[in-house]
């Protein structure tokens, strides 16, 4: 070994420090910084599932909203609805109603006119009795000839027992 | 009948009223279907009213004989439905 030129105590010692050299690497850096990544790593794995719980979070939320807002949507929709049904209701009472008086003026119109009109007539047809017998009476008047005179005379007295 | 009735001393007053004078044998006639009628004697005035037009009219007491044109001219108007 000393022919070439190789010093075994020094081989031996730079073994020894080349496995003390790994011994203290592991202990001091390999384990360490694994250790380190493994925390990393686990913290990446922590941080990713929060991130995926506000996502599910944030989409619940989201899903309430929308679920609220189309609640929301419903009953405006029905609000308008019944109000439009009310609405309805009370235009067809108005007219209703409306109509119902309007029918009874009519009547009520139809009537006053219908006892205007039977007065009117009544007070033409007194009227016109009254003219023609005043007509008729100036005729007679003027038409009984002595002859005449004589024969109504003549028959009252033939009838004055049965008259009164 | 007889209590509400005008009576004179010739008997129960009443009024002949005529459109036309009535002549003597007229008077006589009515005056005899009177009191037959009335059976007692009768005060008798004639008078005379044209506007009976014709015909005679006979109040006795609170009785009328109307025999009148006027009077059947008027029954007439009633039958007729004038204001009377």
């Amino acid at each position: 070994m000393a022919g070439l030129g190789i010093n075994l105590g020094y081989l031996i010692s730079q073994i020894i420090n080349f496995v003390l050299l790994l011994v203290l690497l592991r202990v001091f850096l390999y384990t360490p910084v694994v250790r380190m990544l493994d925390k990393r790593r686990e913290k990446i794995k922590t941080d990713l599932e929060e991130a995926e719980a506000a996502r599910s979070q944030a989409e619940a939320s989201r899903q309430e909203y929308e679920a609220q807002l189309e609640e929301a949507k419903e009953e405006r929709r029905s609000i308008l609805a019944q109000a439009r049904e009310q609405a309805d209701k009370m235009r067809e009472e108005i007219l209703e109603n409306a109509r119902a008086e309007a029918q009874v003026l009519v009547a009520k119109t139809e009537e006053d006119m219908e006892a205007l009109r039977q007065q009117a007539l009544a007070g033409a047809q007194d009227e016109i009795v009254e003219v023609a017998l005043a007509a008729a009476g100036k005729v007679v008047g003027e038409s009984l000839d002595e002859k005449a005179h004589r024969r109504l005379i003549q028959e009252f007295i033939a009838e004055v027992g049965e008259l009164g | 009948m007889m209590g509400d009735r005008e009576a004179t001393s010739s008997g129960l007053a009443a009024r002949v009223s005529s459109a036309v004078p009535l002549k003597d044998d007229e008077q006589a006639a009515l005056r005899e279907k009177l009191e037959t009628r009335f059976r007692q004697s009768l005060e008798l005035r004639f008078e005379v009213e044209p506007s009976l037009l014709g015909g005679v009219v006979v109040h006795v007491g609170d009785q009328i004989i109307d025999g009148s044109v006027r009077g059947r001219l008027d029954a007439l108007t009633q039958t007729l439905g004038s204001k009377q």
